[in-house]
């Protein structure tokens, strides 16, 4: 990127005329994966969901998801979720990732909600962002009487390790504590399966429009090894992937398929292993709460607003009742 | 949101313009980007094109669903025209003629935009 990292930069310097909505997210993603910025320093080339840290729903109105690693939530957490969805008359719903959505917030109240999140100790779950979503798991041997070993601790670990990483599309991850594959971890872009003598590690499936189970990559291997051998994975797919490609597709277009990969992440064929190492570890270590960031900064927190001009609120946003709470009205 | 709020949308041309209302100071409106005002009834996108200097208002209604979103649309150009993108379904829309440029709904209402002393007027005719 000739250590360019700005947009309005770029296109002096390599291209032409003024960009477009194809053009400018693309780049907005390139430069979040090589230098791990939040998506609030260059608002405006961010794709919709990134713009507001939210994402935007049928009647322009945004939905809220904190971060639940690996889906363990303490019953304090949920009645803080509970008392201000309430407070702010939110549609809740439990997600396929094993977190709480809540609907319908106006522009103007995202601030003031992540700040009560935010306060109960939750940070942004990056559902609006091309980054690590969750990080599902089953109980593993913590309760359940099959499990082999600790799949929520892996779970969470994991999930705190990616989060925040921004990529080509979003990834997602899956633990299961035995066979029995309560996680559906093989439908995820990469999943570890607790079996005698250690993990299974796969990477490369999916859910979705297109559904694919994940190809083993690595059998047996303790968890620091699954670990670096993810590492690699997800450093390699973001640094080599088309924008918008998940890792499935990538993996189908790689010449040379899981074999060439498993030669580069566990052979390191390509003498970069090491490489990959440092750039994944500087990607975690630069983690920042992108809401937390929003929230405490007031040019940021400015950018909340339905008009410019008044301080009145975008009264054409109308809801009706569904089961004892609220849906967006029917399209005229 | 219906047919009705639609309808009170219309473009005005620069050489019809009776009213300049003073919306906001240049700082309000993000770089490269746009906001949303609030004139009489109506809501007015006003999108900043930073790198060139130049500023285009149109309604804030998307005729596709009716959802009042346009200002928080990517803006960007298409064969030297200048565009959004609806946030919801990327429907593009030129903001010089309104038209809809990658589909066939109706062209949506476009307003002059004049800079003075570092504030944003926009056109209108009542
Ligand atoms: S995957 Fe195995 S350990 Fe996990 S809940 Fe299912 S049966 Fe239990
Ligand atoms: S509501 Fe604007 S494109 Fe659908």
């Amino acid at each position: 990127m000739k250590g360019i990292t700005d947009y309005d930069t770029l296109l002096d310097e390599v291209g032409t005329g003024n960009g477009c909505e194809v053009c400018k997210p693309a780049v907005a993603a390139i430069f979040a994966s090589l230098y791990n910025e939040t998506a609030n320093r260059q608002e405006t080339i961010q794709d919709t969901n990134d713009r507001y840290l939210a994402n935007i729903q049928r009647n322009g109105t945004y939905s809220v998801v904190p971060r639940v690693a690996g889906g363990e939530i303490t019953p304090k957490q949920l009645m803080a979720i509970g008392r201000i969805a309430q407070k702010y008359d939110l549609y809740t719903k439990i997600t396929g990732g094993q977190r709480i959505d809540m609907f319908g917030a106006k522009l103007h109240e995202l601030p003031p909600i992540w700040e009560e999140l935010i306060a109960e100790g939750f940070e942004t779950g990056q559902a609006y962002g091309k980054s690590l979503r969750t990080v599902k798991s089953c109980v593993g041997s913590t309760w359940c009487r099959y499990g082999m070993d600790e799949s929520v601790s892996f779970a969470v670990e994991i999930e705190h390790r990616y989060k925040g990483i921004r990529s080509p599309h979003k990834f997602k991850g899956g633990v299961s504590g035995c066979i029995r594959e309560c996680a559906e971890a093989r439908g995820k872009d990469f999943g570890f399966i607790a079996v005698e003598g250690g993990w299974n590690v796969y990477v490369g499936g999916n859910g979705g429009a297109t559904p694919k189970h994940a190809l083993l990559l690595a059998e047996k291997v303790d968890k620091e090894t699954a670990i670096k051998y993810v590492d690699r994975f997800i450093m390699f797919y973001i640094k080599t992937a088309q924008p918008l490609q998940r890792t499935a597709p990538w993996l189908e277009k790689l010449e040379g398929g899981i074999t060439y990969l498993q030669n580069v992440v566990i052979n390191d064929s390509l003498g970069i292993a090491k490489q990959l190492d440092y750039e994944m570890q500087a990607l975690v270590d630069s983690y920042v709460c992108e809401w937390k960031e929003a929230v405490e900064t007031p040019e940021i927190r400015e950018r909340y607003t339905h008009f410019v001009n008044s301080e009145e609120t975008d009264n054409n946003i109308e809801f009706v009742s569904l089961r004892d709470q609220k849906m967006p009205k029917e399209w005229a | 949101m219906s047919l009705s709020v639609l309808n009170t949308y219309e473009s005005v041309a620069a050489s019809d313009v009776t009213v300049w209302f003073k919306a906001a100071p240049i700082s309000k409106f993000p770089k490269n980007g746009g906001a949303c005002i609030k004139y009489k009834d109506k809501q007015i996108a006003v999108f900043n094109f930073t790198r060139e200097g130049k500023w285009y208002a149109c309604q804030n209604l998307c005729p596709h669903k009716m959802e009042m979103v346009l200002s928080r649309g990517m803006i960007g150009e298409e064969n030297m025209e200048p565009k959004v993108a609806c946030p919801l379904h990327k429907n593009t829309f030129s903001l010089k003629t309104g038209e809809n440029l990658n589909g066939s709904l109706d062209a949506i209402a476009t307003y002059p935009v004049k800079i003075e002393s570092d504030f944003v007027y926009v056109g209108f005719s009542e």
